[in-house]
């Protein structure tokens, strides 16, 4: 399984560097200018109160952590939940589309530890980005920290960061299900898509209207904080054991479900091998 | 050879409302090599597949080596190398660390002298990335692959597709030796003179249904002869025509009968013509294969 888990990294080796070295640079992008804008920030706030702002998750510009929240910690999730569903729906439906896996399945392993072994790849891949990702962030800050003050220390910085990983989970996990459990990696890859696009534009339009605001808890995004609060009272441990744990049903779910798939049947559900209404066993055999 | 390596009972499988295969009964002895024979979407790889439990049937049984083919896949599957028919491998591996990884998985960890010695056989650089490879040598891979771990059965699935006539050659050489190692071989094709090359006992599978299953000898001997008839002048053909005997070809004076029943009397007419020559015609496998499916697209050709 060991050799599995490393072969999985190694293939997917240009995606870290890739993604490592564009979420870095994103990081970088965004929060090293600051320095050039951060007398002008508090004149935007107005804009920033119309809803379209406010649906985008664009909150507050007028102090550091507000300008880093709406930009970095507002778009980073997004970023690595696209890298999440792309990778983890290619791991089992795009390998399946590609013909790899049928070598794959038999061989000696179970089909949970071919999903365990995936799983742990793509986690492993996921905090490689992520570790891009802290020094892209910390690099920008130390080079805000040169030209002007700010209000959070390196530390909190750093943890607020970390704090786009349980929700990235999340969506891998989803599209492994997904994976898993669609016919293919297209149908996969679809939902999982539209499931993060309804799950962010949804959780920041829904804060607009009142009577819909209890409908929040159920977009995964309303337990990712992106606002400034994160900054002045940490990582909520309850939000990330939500989100954690909807990841471990949903992996739990992806391990089920390919346990029980028909390989490279491509078959919806509905169409997996049952005999038709018509048609019982006995009629069949004879 | 009595100990059943392979088999089914009633298998089937069903995808909806499309017939995947129906009823298939199978039996395959150890130290044989059991020729799988049906063209494009007759069942053979879905067979194989539930054999590997890739698919699960709706209906019967698979056992390999006596083991239930659900319930102790890992188990069956340490015992059994597997080539598909569509071979897919990782693209941006050298066919070494392919090889490698594949070995690695299967827990060999020691002597890869025979792998190497397939790769000369087989004449393969294992030195490139597997997406600068030709078709035929992403075939080659595959064989390393399959037969590297001496499996105790292993499984193809148009193995020669692809292929040189050389290498051809050296795979069916292969087959061979694993036969002759005491291993069992599951041979699916549509390439009746290599099946007919290497195989023991066939199988004909048509529209998902296990039709036959027999010696290729007897398969051969048993379903018709050719006879061959020159006559001093041109007869009424249709005076040697009865039941089980018909007229196939002819050219002047030669005539060529299938006789399936009733030699004795086809012989005694003829005897009564004025006959300069009769001659028996080998059968091939092709021949005897079209008498079961007509001809429903098979691939003859080697």
């Amino acid at each position: 399984m060991l050799s599995l888990i490393i072969h999985e990294i190694r293939i997917r080796r240009g995606a870290i560097l890739g993604w490592g070295f564009g979420t870095a640079g994103f990081a970088l992008l965004y929060i090293s200018i600051y320095p050039q804008f951060a007398d002008q920030m508090s004149a935007f706030q107005n804009i920033l109160d119309l809803p379209i702002y406010q649906a985008l998750g664009v909150t507050s510009m007028s102090t550091f952590s507000g300008y880093a929240s709406s930009t970095l910690l507002n778009f980073l999730p997004i970023i690595l939940g696209i890298y999440a569903l792309i990778t983890s729906t290619f791991t089992l439906a795009g390998e399946e589309d590609r013909g790899t896996l049928e070598i794959l399945v038999a061989l000696p392993l179970a089909r949970w530890q071919i999903v365990i072994a995936k799983s742990i790849a793509l986690i492993i891949t996921v905090l490689l980005i992520m570790l891009f990702t802290e020094v892209g962030g910390l690099l920008s800050l130390y080079l805000v920290l040169q030209q002007v003050n700010v209000d959070v220390s390196t530390f909190q910085f750093a943890i607020v960061i970390i704090n786009a990983l349980p929700i990235t989970y999340f969506f891998m996990m989803l599209g492994l299900f997904l994976g898993a459990f669609l016919p293919t990696r297209g149908a996969a890859s679809m939902m999982a898509t539209a499931i993060l696009i309804i799950s962010y534009l949804g959780n920041n339009l829904f804060r607009l209207v009142e009577s819909l605001q209890e409908w929040r808890r159920f977009f995964p995004f309303y337990y990712y904080d992106s606002t400034t609060r994160v900054f002045q009272e940490g990582i909520q441990i309850g939000d990330v054991l939500i989100l954690l744990s909807g990841a471990l049903l949903f992996w739990l779910l992806a391990i089920a479900s390919f346990n029980r798939r028909n390989l490279m049947t491509h078959a919806w559900f509905w169409q997996r091998p049952y005999p038709s209404k018509h048609q019982s066993i006995e009629s069949i055999n004879h | 050879m009595n100990e059943a390596i392979i088999e089914t009972h009633d298998l089937t499988v069903y995808y909806g409302r499309h017939r995947g295969i129906i009823g298939v009964n199978l039996s395959v002895q150890k130290g044989e090599i059991f020729g799988f024979l049906g063209p494009n979407g007759a069942g053979k790889t879905t067979t194989l597949r539930v054999l590997l439990d890739l698919i699960r049937p709706i209906a019967g049984t698979a056992h390999i080596f006596g083991l239930d083919c659900q319930r102790n896949g890992v188990k069956i599957r340490q015992l059994v190398s597997y080539l598909p028919g569509e071979l897919n491998l990782y693209a941006n591996l050298t066919a070494e660390e392919y090889l490698k990884l594949l070995s690695k998985i299967r827990g060999i960890n020691g002597d890869q002298s025979y792998r190497q010695e397939l790769c000369e056989r087989l004449g393969l650089d294992t030195s490139r990335k597997i997406r600068e490879y030709s078709r035929g040598n992403k075939q080659k891979i595959g064989i390393v692959s399959a037969f590297m771990n001496r499996p105790e059965l292993l499984i193809l699935d148009e193995p020669t597709t692809g292929l040189d006539p050389f290498v051809h050659q050296t795979v069916l050489d292969l087959v061979r030796e694993i036969r002759e190692a005491g291993h069992t071989v599951f041979f699916s094709s549509h390439v009746l003179s290599e099946v007919q090359d290497v195989c023991d006992r066939v199988g004909i599978i048509r529209k998902g249904r296990l039709i036959v299953t027999e010696k290729v000898e007897d398969m051969i001997r048993q379903n018709f002869r050719k006879i061959r008839i020159t006559f001093a002048k041109p007869i009424q053909w249709k005076i040697l025509e009865m039941p089980g005997v018909h007229l196939t070809e002819q050219q002047d004076n030669h005539y060529t009968y299938e006789v399936k029943e009733n030699m004795q009397i086809f012989l005694k007419k003829a005897a009564s013509l004025p006959l300069l020559d009769i001659e028996t015609l080998s059968v091939t496998l092709e021949e005897v294969f079209l008498k079961f499916y007509g001809k429903e697209g098979v691939s003859t050709h080697a």
